[in-house]
């Protein structure tokens, strides 16, 4: 008797436990901006000649905006920027985009992860100019977080080349991959 | 009469250690279907951190002498270790018991570690001790789904 009172106690001994069940949900974020030094708004132009028979001298660029986004995405998932331009070009005038390498402090750059591509021209039909987003933050700050945008003009084809403004908007577009 | 000494003392050890259980009043689940806060602008990650209500979770423990609780995440398989969950006591609750420890935040891990304790419960239960929550470490660098894990409160002592 006195040996089952023992292991009673003993057995009894064992610990009891509480259990509390937690759960969170993190959600995709898909958020893109543009970092003007002012206003966004970007002139370019071609310079004429003076002297007959000379070219037209190189288009002028703009190096002022930059390019800012948060993305999360699924496991598996991946985004890209795409940019196209709403309006029409003038003709025989190419609308370049040049894409800097990411500076900043955000994360979601390294390992190839959003990596800048080879593209380099702005058309009416949306290319890649960053592909490979997963989780990924620039950061804010004008001038040192997100990638620098310059822009230029080239000639494309000469003959076609016109006098005149034209007034066109760059569009830039988050997308799942 | 050894005999009846040694009984004695079994059978009171018995009734200390059976009378030793803790359980939930209420809030056995924290959940958090969708952000207290949501980014806003481009460029930047989440900065804030998700809180439970002060009395997310009601304890109840019944002891006898001295008792001690551990808390510990006990399925971690579909969490992130970037997610620091911590715990906190909010109150005393009510009933006799001395309770001490467990006032500030102490964060989980898989590893049981101390919480509080209490002293001289007298087979009175400490009943209702508020338990507070929260998640520090939201990223947008954490693959988009739903995490799960268990907080798991362990009772031990007399």
């Amino acid at each position: 008797m006195l040996i089952c009172c023992v292991l009673s106690g003993l057995a009894s001994y064992a610990q009891t436990v509480a259990n509390v069940d937690v759960s969170i949900s993190m959600p995709s974020v898909a958020l893109v901006d543009i970092l003007p030094s002012g206003s966004n708004s970007v002139t370019l132009q071609m310079t004429a000649p003076t002297e007959a028979g000379n070219t037209v001298g190189t288009g002028s660029s703009n190096n002022t905006n930059w390019l800012i986004f948060t993305s999360a995405v699924t496991s598996g998932g991946s985004r890209s920027i795409k940019g196209d331009v709403v309006g029409t070009l003038p003709t025989g005038i190419r609308l370049r985009l040049d894409v800097s390498a990411y500076v900043g402090s955000g994360l979601g750059f390294t390992g190839g992860n959003s990596y800048v591509t080879a593209n380099k021209y702005l058309t009416n039909t949306p290319v890649s100019f960053i592909d490979n987003i997963k989780g990924a933050y620039t950061g804010i700050t004008y001038g040192s977080n997100g990638f620098q945008l310059t822009y230029s003009l080239e000639i494309q084809d000469y003959a076609n080349i016109r006098s005149g403004t034209s007034n066109v908007t760059v569009r830039y577009t988050m997308a799942d991959n | 009469m050894k005999y009846i000494i040694a009984f004695c003392i079994a059978s009171l050890t018995a009734l200390a250690a059976s009378a030793q259980t803790i359980s939930i009043n209420s809030g056995t689940t924290w959940s958090i279907p969708s952000l207290s806060s949501t980014i806003t602008k481009a460029g930047k990650n989440y900065e804030h951190i998700e809180t439970s209500g002060a009395s997310q979770t009601l304890l109840k423990v019944n002891a006898l002498i001295a008792w001690s609780i551990t808390a510990h995440l006990s399925a971690t398989s579909n969490w992130d270790s970037s997610l620091k969950l911590s715990v906190q006591r909010t109150g005393n609750g009510t009933g006799i018991a001395i309770l001490t420890g467990g006032t500030t935040y102490i964060q989980l891990t898989s590893t049981p570690q101390a919480f509080f304790s209490g002293l001289l419960n007298l087979t009175a239960n400490r009943d209702n001790i508020p338990i507070q929550y929260k998640i520090e470490g939201l990223s947008v660098m954490l693959p988009v789904k739903t995490y799960t894990t268990t907080v798991t409160y362990t009772i031990s002592g007399l």
